[in-house]
C-alpha cells in the first residue's frame, strides 16, 4: 500500500473513531448533559408592541373571579370585559389557558378606541379542589398588559364530604372502657340532607348521628351536616382492631362503591349515598414495644429488625418498653435472659422508669458489639432472646431479633 | 456502542440500530481481482463506515420525550419558557422548596405534555450545582396520597430520591401521619448527621407515643450550607387537624398547639444565632399568615393550602416571605438569600419542571424500575392490599369474548380503538417512549384504567375483575379476558345481561321479557351519559389532558344490536 493511501487511511479511520465516540456519548450512559429540548413546533405570536405611542390601553374591572363552591364535574361560565380607553386599536389575542379544564372563548382581533369586548372562560374542574384556580390568558398590544391572566378561583366539592376523610384511626382502647369518637359529615352544596343510619359489621362498634347545629355549620362553612359518634365498646380482643363504618344517607344521584378503607361516590341515579369507612385502634396486652429511629417492629412476630450494619461497627438499638399492669411503685424485674447468640446483648433498664399514663416506660437496649463475625439473621431464622420477668402478666418475653451484618 | 454485523447471505452490511443496509459488498471483491481489498476501496469503506456510525447515532431514537409527546403534531400555542433564575446573581444560599408531591413520581399522569417528576427535579439540582450555588432542599410533606403497601414503596423510593438529590428535611403532612408513627420512625436514620442519611422528619408540635424525647419527629434541623446556617422547623396546623386526628381518639400521634411549640423551637434556633429562619407550615393559607404575623422572627414560610398551580408571587407578611409550591411535582420554588441585600434579602421563583428546561436523570429512572421491580416482586402483597368488593350491581365481569358472541359490530368498532390496546401499551409505552418505558402491567395505580373490572377514582378492585397472572390462580380467564379497557368498563358487568338473554332464548319460562328489558337498558349507555359519567372516569386532566369527547366519541361510537 502507497504511502499516501495510507495517510488516507489513517485520517479516514480517525474520522470514524471520532464518529464512534460522539455516537457512543449520544446513546450511552453518561451523564452527558444534552441541550434543553427546543420547542420546535409552531408558537402563535404577541401581538407586536409598536415601538412607540400612542398606545391602546386595555382596562378591566376584574381579573379574578371567585365563584364560591361548585361541585366537581359541572361546568361554569363567567364573562370578563376589556375595554380599550386608548387611542389606537387594541389587539386581543387567545393566549391559551392554565390547564385545559379552562376554556377562554376569544376571537383574535382588534378593538377600537372606547370599546369593548367580552372575553368568556368556562371552566369543568375534574376534582374536587379545596383550593381551584385556573386562568385563561389574553395577549394585547398595550405594553403595560402584553399578557392578562383571567381567573377563576372557589372550590370544587364533593356532594358531602366527610372528615377525617380516610380511616378512622381510634387509637389505644384500654381495657374494659369504651372510647368513643366523633367525625363528621357535611355538604357546602345540599341545602339539607339526612343521616339514615350509622352501623358496623363488627358488634363491639355502635354508632349514631346528631344533626349539626348552626355554629357547627358555620365552623365549616356548611349548608348542612351531621356529627358521627362512634363508640367501640369493651370487649374487642387484645390487638388490632381492623372494622368497617357505614354512613347511609338519603343524597340522590351518587352511590358509593362500599369498599373499605376509602370513600367516594360513584354516579348511579336510583341509589342513596353510603360512605364506607375502615375503623382502626389497638387494644393493648400488657406490654407494649416502640420502636426508634432506623429500626423496626413487627408486633405479630414480635420481630425486632436491626437493619443492615458493618460488622466492624457493631448495633446498639434502643427501644422503648411500656409495660401495664404493675401496682404502684411496682417495677418489673428481669430474672434470667436466654438469647442462642452468644454475643448479642439484651439489658432492660428497670432503673430509669418513666410513668406514662397507668403504664410505665422502659428502655430496651439491644447491643452487637463491633468486630463480630458477619453474618445475616434473617425472618426464617432469627435470634431468639427470652426474658424471664416477675410480671404475674408476662412471666416470658420472647423477641425475634433480625438484621444483616456486612 | 453501535453494533455492526455482517450479513453473510447477501455480503451486504447492515446497522443494527436502524436496519439500513447502507453498502452491498460483492462476495468476491473484483477490484483488485485477488480477493483483497484494495486501498481506493478501504479507504472508502472506513470513511463511509464512519459515516454510518454517526448517522445511525442522529437517528436512533433517544431518550426523552418530543416538544409534544408525540410523533409530529401541533403543541398547545404557548411562548418557549424563559431561563430559570434568568438574570439571578450567584446567593449565599438557595434553598429549593418543595410540598404536597402527592405519590406524583413522574410528570403529572401518565403524559408527557405534563411537568414535574423526580427526575427532572434531580436535573434542577443538576443545574443549580452547575452554577456552583450552595444548595439545601427542604420538602413540605405530602409525599404520598394513601396508606396501602404501594404507597409505602412509593413513600420509600421518594425517600431514596431525596436523599440523593439533597433533601435535608421534610414536614409531616396528613398523608405522612396516617403512615402511622411506627412506620415513620422505622424510615429515620439512627445518625442522622451522618452522610448520606436521609432526610429527618421534622415537627414541633407533634409528639409520637405521648415521648417527647422520642426523636423522632425532630423538632427542628439547622443546615449548614455555604457558610450559612439555616434553621428549618415545621408545624401542622389546627385548621388541618381535624383532617387527621379523630375526636375522642387516643393515637400515637398526639397534636400539640403549633403555637407553643414553635414558639419554644424558634427561642432554641435564635440562641443557636441561625442565619435563616424557615418554617414548614401545614396549614390552611390563612392560618400560616397568622403564624407570621405572631413570629415575625420567621424569615421564610413554605405553606400548604395553595391551588395546585401556584401563581407564583410570594406575599410579604412584614419580614417574613410566604409562598406555595403547588401540588403533584409540578413545580418548586427557589428561593435565594442574599444577606448583604438588606431591602430585599430573599428572592423566590417558582419553576415549572417542565420538558424543554429539564431533562431525565438516568439515576432517579432507574429507580423507578427498581419500585415497579419492586411491585412486581411483592404483586402478592400489593394486590391483596388493594381494596376490593363485588360490584354493586351484582353482576360479574365476562370479558369482550362473550359479548362478542352477540355484538360483533360493536366489537369489530372496538377492536380497532386503542381502548383493545390498552392493556399492550402499559408494556410497551407509547411510540415515544418505548426504548426508556418502565412496564407498569403490575402497577394498581396504572392497572385501574388500562384492565376490565376496576374502579379508577377509587383505585380499587371489582371481585371479578381482571387479576394479574400470578395470583389469578383458579380463575386464569380474570388475567386472559380481561385486559384492555373492554364493554364492561363502560357498560358496566354483563354476567347478568348474559345469563337473561340466554335464558330468553332457550326457555322462556324461566324469565320475562320486562326482565331482559330492564336490564338491556342498565347496560345501555347514551352519549350524554358517556359524556357526562364514564370517559371522564380515565380520561381526566392529569391522563388525558387532550381529551376531547366529541373528537373522540367518534372513535368508538358503536351501535349495540348488530
Amino acid at each position: 500500500m502507497k504511502t499516501g493511501t495510507m495517510v488516507a487511511a489513517v485520517l479516514a479511520g480517525l474520522v470514524a473513531l471520532v464518529c464512534t465516540v460522539l455516537v457512543a456519548r449520544q446513546n450511552g450512559s453518561l451523564s452527558v448533559q444534552k441541550p434543553a429540548m427546543k420547542q420546535t413546533k409552531e408558537v402563535k405570536d404577541h401581538p407586536k408592541i409598536a415601538p412607540h405611542g400612542p398606545y391602546p390601553k386595555a382596562v378591566f374591572d376584574e381579573s379574578v373571579f371567585d365563584f364560591g363552591a361548585m361541585q366537581f364535574g359541572t361546568r361554569k361560565s363567567h364573562t370578563f370585559v376589556i375595554r380599550n380607553n386608548g387611542k389606537v386599536p387594541l389587539e386581543i389575542r387567545d393566549g391559551g389557558s392554565t390547564c385545559s379544564c379552562t376554556v377562554g372563548k376569544l376571537t383574535d382581533g382588534a378593538v377600537p378606541p372606547g370599546e369593548s369586548v367580552k372575553i368568556e372562560v368556562s371552566w369543568k374542574p375534574y376534582a374536587p379542589d379545596d383550593h381551584f384556580r385556573q386562568a385563561a390568558i389574553v395577549w394585547t398590544n398595550d405594553p403595560e398588559h402584553k399578557e392578562i391572566n383571567f381567573a377563576v378561583t372557589g372550590t370544587v366539592e364533593k356532594i358531602a364530604s366527610i372528615i377525617p376523610d380516610r380511616a378512622w384511626d381510634v387509637g389505644l382502647i384500654a381495657d374494659g372502657k369504651p372510647v368513643t369518637v366523633t367525625g363528621r359529615i357535611y355538604s357546602r352544596l345540599l341545602d339539607e340532607f339526612n343521616v339514615l343510619e350509622v352501623s358496623s359489621g363488627n358488634p363491639h362498634i355502635k354508632g349514631e348521628a346528631i344533626k349539626f347545629n348552626a355554629k357547627e355549620l358555620t365552623g365549616l362553612n356548611a349548608k348542612s351536616g351531621w356529627t358521627i359518634k362512634a363508640t367501640v365498646l369493651p370487649g374487642i380482643p387484645v390487638g388490632r382492631l381492623n372494622a368497617t363504618l357505614t354512613i347511609k344517607t338519603d343524597i340522590k344521584n351518587q352511590a358509593t362503591e362500599t369498599v373499605a378503607g376509602e370513600i367516594a361516590p360513584t354516579a348511579d341515579a336510583s341509589r342513596n349515598a353510603s360512605y364506607t369507612l375502615a375503623v382502626t385502634g389497638y387494644r393493648p396486652g400488657p406490654m407494649r414495644i416502640v420502636p426508634t429511629a432506623g429500626i423496626t417492629w413487627n408486633a405479630v412476630r414480635s420481630t425486632i429488625g436491626l437493619g443492615s450494619f458493618r460488622h466492624e461497627e457493631g448495633r446498639t438499638a434502643k427501644l422503648f418498653v411500656y409495660i401495664g399492669g404493675l401496682q404502684g411503685k411496682q417495677r418489673i424485674k428481669v430474672l434470667g435472659t436466654e438469647c442462642d447468640l452468644q454475643f448479642l446483648d439484651v439489658q432492660l433498664d428497670t432503673k430509669n422508669v418513666v410513668s406514662v399514663g397507668n403504664q410505665q416506660r422502659y428502655l430496651l437496649t439491644i447491643r452487637i458489639p463491633p468486630g463480630k463475625l458477619r453474618m445475616s439473621r434473617t425472618g426464617s431464622d432469627p435470634v431468639k432472646v427470652v426474658l424471664k420477668t416477675n410480671h404475674p402478666e408476662l412471666p416470658v418475653i420472647t423477641l425475634n431479633i433480625i438484621f444483616v451484618s456486612l | 456502542m453501535v453494533m455492526v454485523q455482517r450479513s453473510i447471505h447477501t455480503g451486504g452490511i447492515a446497522c443494527r440500530c436502524c436496519s439500513r443496509r447502507w453498502i452491498r459488498r460483492p462476495r468476491h471483491d473484483q477490484s483488485s481481482g485477488d480477493g483483497t481489498i484494495g486501498p481506493m476501496t478501504g479507504t472508502v469503506f472506513v470513511l463511509m463506515f464512519g459515516v454510518c456510525l454517526f448517522l445511525c447515532g442522529c437517528g436512533c431514537d433517544r431518550d426523552g420525550p418530543s416538544a409534544d409527546g408525540k410523533t409530529g403534531g401541533k403543541v398547545a400555542a404557548q411562548p418557549p419558557p424563559k431561563p430559570m433564575l434568568d438574570g439571578w446573581k450567584k446567593p449565599a444560599v438557595a434553598i429549593v422548596l418543595s410540598g404536597e408531591l402527592h405519590g406524583y413520581l413522574e410528570p403529572c399522569g401518565c403524559s408527557a405534555t405534563q411537568s414535574g417528576g423526580l427526575s427532572r427535579r434531580a436535573d434542577l439540582f443538576r443545574q443549580l450545582a452547575a452554577r456552583d450555588w450552595p444548595v439545601t432542599a427542604v420538602d413540605l410533606g405530602g409525599l404520598v396520597k394513601r396508606t396501602r403497601v404501594q404507597s409505602r414503596y412509593k413513600f420509600e423510593t421518594i425517600g431514596q430520591d431525596y436523599t440523593e438529590i439533597g433533601y435535608r428535611a421534610i414536614g409531616l403532612g396528613p398523608e405522612e401521619l396516617r403512615l402511622g408513627a411506627d412506620y415513620l420512625i422505622s424510615r429515620q436514620p439512627p445518625e442522622p448527621d451522618a452522610a448520606g442519611s436521609p432526610p429527618l422528619l421534622i415537627s414541633a408540635n407533634l409528639i409520637f407515643y405521648g415521648t417527647p424525647d422520642l426523636g423522632v419527629p425532630a423538632r427542628f434541623r439547622v443546615i449548614d450550607v455555604g457558610g450559612k446556617s439555616i434553621g428549618v422547623t415545621a408545624v401542622f396546623g389546627k385548621s388541618l387537624k381535624d383532617n387527621v386526628f379523630l375526636r375522642g381518639a387516643q393515637g400515637d400521634i398526639t397534636f400539640v398547639d403549633p403555637v407553643k411549640s414553635l414558639a419554644t423551637v424558634i427561642d432554641e434556633l435564635k440562641k443557636r444565632k441561625v442565619d435563616l429562619l424557615v418554617l414548614l407550615a401545614q396549614a390552611e393559607l390563612k392560618e400560616s399568615r397568622e403564624l407570621a404575623r405572631r413570629f415575625p422572627e420567621l424569615n421564610l414560610i413554605l405553606s400548604a393550602g395553595g391551588p395546585e398551580d401556584p401563581d407564583g408571587k410570594p406575599e410579604q407578611i412584614g419580614r417574613t416571605m410566604l409562598v406555595t409550591t403547588g401540588h403533584k411535582g409540578k413545580y418548586v420554588g427557589i428561593v435565594s438569600f442574599y444577606p448583604d441585600d438588606a431591602k430585599t434579602p430573599l428572592r423566590f421563583e417558582l419553576v415549572d419542571l417542565d420538558k424543554f428546561r429539564f431533562q431525565n436523570t438516568p439515576g432517579i429512572d432507574n429507580r423507578m424500575r427498581e419500585y415497579q421491580k419492586r411491585l412486581a416482586d411483592f404483586a402478592s402483597q400489593v394486590m391483596k392490599d388493594v381494596p376490593s368488593g363485588p360490584h354493586p350491581s351484582g353482576s360479574r365481569f365476562t370479558g369482550v369474548e362473550t359479548c362478542r358472541r352477540c355484538h360483533t359490530k360493536a366489537y369489530a368498532v372496538w377492536k380497532t380503538t386503542k381502548h383493545a390496546q390498552a392493556y399492550e401499551s402499559l408494556k410497551t409505552g407509547r411510540k415515544d417512549q418505548k426504548t426508556r418505558w418502565i412496564s407498569r402491567i403490575r402497577d394498581p395505580e396504572c392497572l385501574a384504567c388500562h384492565v376490565v373490572g376496576w374502579n379508577p377514582e377509587l383505585l380499587s378492585r371489582y371481585d371479578s375483575g381482571f387479576m394479574i397472572q400470578e395470583l389469578s390462580g383458579d380463575h386464569p380467564q380474570r388475567y386472559s379476558l380481561l385486559q384492555g379497557q373492554q364493554c364492561e368498563n363502560c357498560h358496566g358487568p354483563g354476567s347478568r345481561h348474559v345469563e337473561l338473554e340466554t335464558l330468553w332464548n332457550q326457555d322462556r319460562s324461566k324469565t320475562t321479557l320486562e326482565a331482559v328489558v330492564a336490564l338491556r337498558k342498565q347496560v345501555h349507555r347514551s352519549k350524554e351519559t358517556a359524556e357526562r359519567m364514564v370517559c371522564a372516569r380515565c380520561h381526566d386532566l392529569e391522563n388525558s389532558p387532550h381529551f376531547d369527547f366529541q373528537k373522540y366519541w367518534k372513535d368508538v361510537e358503536h351501535k349495540g344490536r348488530d
